[in-house]
C-alpha cells in the first residue's frame, strides 16, 4: 500500500472511531422513540401524562408518569437541597478562606466522594442513614425519599464544590483585591462580590447537580422504594422512573409486551429531562462566558 | 548532458499573507547552489516565513495564503502532485529553540532515517556518529548516547538539532538563526564549525541570523529584508560598498570596511616596482592580513588559489581603505 | 456593636461553617466505611472469594461475581481503549475546525451528562436484541464502553494537547507524515494522560450496576462464566441482591464484598492519580 493510501485509510478509521459516539446518541435516541411510539399506540400521551397511578405490572394497569415523576424530583431536590448549600460553602470556603496547600490537599479528599460506587451508597442509606433517622422521627418507613435524598446528596457534593469553586477561581483577582482595599472582610468579599461574579458558573454546577440526581438509579433503588406514589412525603416508600426501569429489568417481563415498553416510555421522560438540564447548563455557560474573556 | 541550472530554487512573484497580513510582497529571487544565502532583517520582516516558504512548514498555519510560484530544481513545489513528507525529506532544518524530541540523542539523531524506513542498525549508528561529528558533539555523547537529549545543556541539544539535520544528509540546510540561542563561546565554536562544513560538505544553505557580523563570516550572499521586502541581495562586499537603497545604507553603516573586503577587491595591477617577497592571497579579508602587510615597506604580491601572481598591493592602500576616503578606487 | 464588629463575626462564624461543611461529607464517609468495616471484615476469607452464590448467607460468595467484573473490565477496556484513543486523536489531530468536529465535540459533552441507565437501555435494544448478544458479558461490555467511551475521549485529547508543537515541527521538518509524528512522537509522550484517563474509567466502570441490570446481568448467577458469551453477574449486582434481601446474614455478606470492591475502586484511583502526578511532573520541557 502507498504512503499516501495508508495515511488516508488511518485518518479514516480514527475518524470512524469519532463517528462512533455520534452513533451513539442517535441510538440513544432511536430506541427510546421506537419503543415509546409503540408504546403511545396502546397508551394515549394523555392519560400518560396525567394519570395519578403508574401501575403496569399490576392486573389492574394505569399509566400515568406522573408519580415517577414526583418520586424522581422528591428525591432530587431533597439531594440539592443537601449539596447546595453544602456544596457551596465549601467552595467559597476553598476559594476565599483556605491557604493554597489545604486547598490542594482537600480537593482530590472530596473528589472521592464522587468514586464511591452508587450501590455501596445504596447500602449506607438503608443500612445506616434510615435507621438512624427513624429514631428521630418515629413513624417513618423503612423505604423513603428522605434517606436516599440525604446520601444522594453528599455523593453529589464534589459537583457543586468542585464546579463552584472553579468559577469563583475563574474570577479576576481584581475584584477580589478591590474589595478588600476597601475593607471588606473575606465573608463580604466572597458574598457580595465574588459570588455574585461567578454565578453563572455556580448556577452551571447546580444544574448539573440536578441532573445528575435525576439520572441516579442505585441510591434510590435501594432505599428509596418501588412504591410509586404522587407525593410530597419524604417519609414514606416512592418510586423513582430509574427504580422502576430496574424493577421491570430484574422481573420477568417478556420482551415486546406493554409492561416491557414501559420502561422506554419512562426512560424517554428521563432523557428529555436530563436533556434539557444540560443543554440549559452549555446555554448558561456560553452567554455568560463572554464575562471574563 | 543536461547540467543543473546553477540556482536550485527559483521564486517568482511572491506574496505571502496571514489573513489580512501582507507578509511577504511580490518577491523575485533564485538562490544559487552550493552556496551559503544568510536573511537578515528586524523581527517581522518576514524572514522566517520566507525559509518555511520552501519546506511548505508554513502550511500548518490556519491564516497562511501563498500567491506565486516557487521552483525548486524546476519543479514547482506548490504543485498538486507534490508530496509534501517526500519534499522535507531533502531538507534538513535546524530551528531557532532547540526542540530535541523526547527521547535519547541516539533516536533523536536517527529519527528523519527510521521515518524513510531505514532498519539497518549498522547503518543508522554510523549515521549517528558521522552527524553527531560534524555538530561537534560526538566526543562529549559518545559514551552516552542512550541518555535522554532532554538532559542536555541548551548548546548541547541545539546541537543535537543539527546533527538530526544532517543525519539524512539533505542537498538542502535551512537554518533559522541555529546559533543565536547560544552563549558567545559556544556561538563563535559553531560558527567556525560551520565554515569547516560548508567547505567539505558544499550544500545549498539558507540561514537566518540578527547578527550582521555572523552573516559577513558565513555567508556568501547575503539577503537585507524590511517589511516583506527583500531590499538587497548581493555580495557582502557589495552590500557594504554599494547599498541598493537608504535603508542598507543604514544598515551598513557601522560595518569597517576591513570585515568585509577582500585583497582582490583592493589591489593593484601587478607590477615589478619596489616589490617586497611577502605573497597574500586574493581571497584573504582585509581584516585577516592587514597586521602583516602593514609590517612591509614595500609592496606585497597577491597570489590566486593556483599560487599565479594576480596582482600587489601597498601598505599605504590598507591605510587608506581602513581609515580613508569612501571611495576606493584611486 | 459596630458594623464592622458584626462583619467580623460573621466571617469567623463562616469560617468555622466552611470547616465544618468540608469535613462533613468526608467524615460521613468515614462513618459509613467503618460501619462496613466493622460488618463486613470477618467476613472476608478465602471460602468468600471463591464460594458460589447460595441461598444460605453463611455459604455465599463472591466468586461468580468477581470473575464476571474482571471478565466485564477486561472486554470493556479491549473495546473502549482503542476506540476513545482513536477518537480523541481525530479530534485533536485531523478533524480541527470542520463542521463535523464541533458536532463531534458537543455530542461528546452532551453524552457525558446523559444517565448511564439510560446506556442500558441502548444496550439492552441494540446489543442484546438486535445484535443478538443475548444477556451476555459481550453486550455488557459493549454498553459500559459506550458509557465510558467520553471520559477516554477527553484524557486522550487533554493529553495530546500538552505535546508542545516544537516537536512536531521537528517531526514534520525532517519529513515525516501525519501519522509518522503521531505514532513516534505524540503518543509516545501522551501516554501518561492517556493511561490515566483509561484508568479513571475502568475504575467508574467497575462500580456500575444499573447499565448492566437492564442489560440482563442476572442478580443469581451459580457459575462463573468462561466465554464472551456466558450469562454473568458482576459485584455492584451482587451487593445490590445481598442488600435486598431481609436476612441479616447476606447484609455481613453485602458488607463483605462492599470491602473488597472499595478496595478496588481506590487503589485503581490512587493509580490513576499517581500516574497524573508523575506525568505532569514529566512535562518539564
Amino acid at each position: 500500500m502507498t504512503r499516501r493510501n495508508k495515511e488516508k485509510l488511518i485518518e479514516w478509521l480514527l475518524k470512524s472511531s469519532a463517528v462512533v459516539t455520534i452513533l451513539t446518541t442517535a441510538g440513544i435516541i432511536w430506541v427510546l422513540l421506537s419503543e415509546s411510539y409503540s408504546f403511545f399506540q396502546e397508551v394515549s400521551l394523555l392519560d400518560f401524562l396525567t394519570d395519578t397511578e403508574w401501575t403496569p405490572l399490576f392486573a389492574i394497569k394505569h399509566f400515568g408518569i406522573m408519580p415517577l415523576i414526583t418520586g424522581t424530583l422528591l428525591t432530587t431536590f431533597i439531594a440539592v437541597s443537601v449539596a447546595l448549600p453544602l456544596g457551596l460553602t465549601i467552595a467559597v470556603y476553598l476559594s476565599e478562606y483556605a491557604p493554597k496547600r489545604f486547598r490542594k490537599i482537600v480537593k482530590p479528599m472530596l473528589e472521592v466522594l464522587a468514586a464511591v460506587p452508587t450501590v455501596v451508597y445504596g447500602f449506607f442509606a438503608l443500612m445506616v442513614v434510615t435507621p438512624f433517622l427513624q429514631k428521630l422521627i418515629p413513624g417513618m418507613a423503612g423505604f423513603d425519599a428522605l434517606s436516599a435524598g440525604i446520601v444522594m446528596g453528599i455523593m453529589i457534593i464534589p459537583f457543586v464544590s468542585s464546579l463552584s469553586e472553579d468559577a469563583l477561581q475563574a474570577v479576576p483577582k481584581s475584584l477580589r483585591n478591590a474589595s478588600y482595599g476597601l475593607g471588606s472582610t473575606r465573608f463580604q468579599t466572597a458574598f457580595k462580590v465574588m459570588v455574585p461574579a461567578a454565578s453563572s458558573g455556580i448556577i452551571v454546577s447546580v444544574i448539573l447537580a440536578f441532573s445528575r440526581a435525576i439520572g441516579e438509579t442505585m441510591i434510590v433503588a435501594i432505599a428509596a422504594g418501588q412504591q410509586p406514589r404522587l407525593t410530597a412525603n419524604p417519609l414514606v416508600p416512592i418510586e423513582t422512573i430509574t427504580a422502576y426501569i430496574v424493577q421491570v429489568s430484574l422481573g420477568d417481563v417478556p420482551h415486546g409486551s406493554l409492561e416491557y415498553k414501559t420502561i422506554f416510555a419512562a426512560g424517554m421522560t428521563l432523557f428529555v429531562f436530563t436533556f434539557i438540564l444540560n443543554n440549559i447548563s452549555f446555554w448558561v455557560r456560553k452567554k455568560f462566558r463572554e464575562q471574563y474573556d | 548532458m543536461t547540467t543543473k541550472p546553477s540556482h536550485i530554487l527559483e521564486i517568482k512573484s511572491l506574496d505571502v499573507f496571514y489573513g489580512d497580513m501582507h507578509a511577504l510582497k511580490n518577491i523575485d529571487m533564485q538562490i544559487e547552489r552550493n552556496k551559503v544565502t544568510a536573511f537578515i532583517g528586524p523581527s517581522g520582516c518576514g524572514k522566517s516565513t520566507f525559509l518555511r516558504v520552501f519546506n511548505r512548514m508554513n502550511d500548518y498555519i490556519q491564516s497562511y495564503r501563498m500567491e506565486g510560484e516557487v521552483f525548486m530544481e524546476n519543479q514547482n513545489i506548490y504543485g498538486k502532485s507534490i508530496l509534501v513528507d517526500e519534499l522535507r525529506k531533502n531538507i534538513g532544518m535546524v530551528f531557532q529553540k532547540p526542540n530535541p524530541f523526547p527521547k535519547s540523542i541516539y533516536e533523536n539523531v536517527v529519527y528523519g532515517l527510521k521515518i524513510q524506513g531505514i532498519k539497518d542498525k549498522k547503518f543508522l549508528m554510523e549515521r549517528a556518529e558521522k552527524s553527531l561529528k560534524q555538530s561537534a558533539l560526538w566526543d562529549e555523547v559518545k559514551d552516552d548516547l542512550n541518555k535522554s537529549a532532554l538532559a542536555l545543556s541548551g548548546g548541547q541539544q541545539q546541537r543535537v538539532g543539527i546533527a538530526r539535520s544532517l543525519a539524512v544528509e539533505p542537498d538542502i540546510w535551512f537554518l533559522d538563526e541555529p546559533f543565536s540561542a547560544l552563549d558567545p563561546l559556544i556561538r563563535k565554536e559553531m560558527q567556525d564549525e560551520f565554515l569547516r562544513l560548508q567547505e567539505k560538505l558544499q550544500k545549498t544553505i539558507m540561514f537566518i541570523t540578527h547578527d550582521f557580523d555572523e552573516a559577513l563570516k558565513l555567508a556568501d550572499r547575503i539577503a537585507i529584508m524590511k517589511d516583506g521586502i527583500i531590499e538587497q541581495l548581493d555580495t557582502p562586499a557589495n552590500i557594504v560598498l554599494n547599498p541598493a537603497t537608504e535603508y542598507v545604507k543604514k544598515f551598513t553603516e557601522e560595518v569597517p570596511r576591513e570585515k568585509v573586503l577582500k585583497i582582490e577587491d583592493v589591489m593593484n595591477k601587478p607590477t615589478n616596482e619596489n616589490l617586497g617577497t611577502l605573497k597574500v592571497s586574493k581571497n584573504s579579508i582585509i581584516e585577516d592580513v592587514a597586521e602583516k602587510i602593514l609590517t612591509q615597506e614595500k609592496s606585497v604580491i597577491v597570489i590566486d588559489e593556483n599560487d599565479q601572481v594576480v596582482g600587489t598591493i601597498h601598505p599605504s592602500k590598507i591605510i587608506n581603505t581602513v581609515f580613508g576616503k569612501k571611495n576606493i578606487n584611486d | 456593636m459596630t458594623n464592622s464588629k458584626k462583619n467580623r463575626i460573621k466571617d469567623r462564624i463562616f469560617e468555622y461553617f466552611g470547616i465544618a461543611s468540608t469535613f462533613f461529607g468526608l467524615v460521613i464517609l468515614v462513618i459509613f466505611i467503618g460501619n462496613i468495616l466493622v460488618d463486613g471484615l470477618s467476613r472476608i476469607d478465602w471460602d468468600f472469594m471463591t464460594s458460589l452464590p447460595s441461598r444460605k448467607a453463611e455459604r455465599a460468595g463472591i466468586f461468580t461475581a468477581w470473575s464476571g467484573s474482571l471478565w466485564i473490565l477486561a472486554l470493556t477496556t479491549l473495546i473502549a481503549f482503542p476506540l476513545g484513543v482513536s477518537a480523541g486523536m481525530y479530534l485533536e489531530e485531523y478533524g480541527k475546525k470542520t463542521s463535523l468536529s464541533s458536532l463531534l465535540e458537543v455530542n461528546i459533552s452532551n453524552l457525558a451528562g446523559v444517565p448511564s441507565i439510560i446506556y442500558g437501555l441502548l444496550g439492552l435494544e441494540i446489543f442484546v436484541r438486535v445484535f443478538k448478544m443475548g444477556n451476555s458479558i459481550l453486550a455488557g461490555a459493549f454498553t459500559l464502553s459506550l458509557l465510558v467511551l467520553p471520559i477516554i475521549i477527553v484524557a486522550t485529547r487533554e493529553s495530546i494537547r500538552a505535546v508542545p508543537p516544537s516537536i512536531r515541527a521537528a517531526s514534520y521538518g525532517l519529513g515525516a507524515t501525519k501519522w509518522q509524528t503521531i505514532w513516534h512522537q505524540v503518543l509516545p509522550s501522551s501516554m501518561g494522560g492517556i493511561l490515566t484517563g483509561v484508568i479513571l474509567a475502568i475504575s467508574r466502570a467497575v462500580g456500575e450496576t444499573a447499565p448492566l441490570i437492564v442489560v440482563g446481568a442476572l442478580a443469581y448467577v451459580p457459575f462463573a462464566p468462561s466465554s464472551p458469551m456466558d450469562e454473568f453477574t458482576v459485584m455492584p449486582i451482587q451487593i445490590f441482591n445481598w442488600v435486598s434481601r431481609p436476612q441479616h446474614g447476606f447484609t455481613i455478606n453485602a458488607a463483605a464484598a462492599i470491602i473488597i470492591l472499595l478496595i478496588i475502586t481506590f487503589v485503581m484511583n490512587g493509580i490513576a492519580v499517581y500516574l497524573r502526578n508523575k506525568w505532569e511532573k514529566k512535562i518539564s520541557w
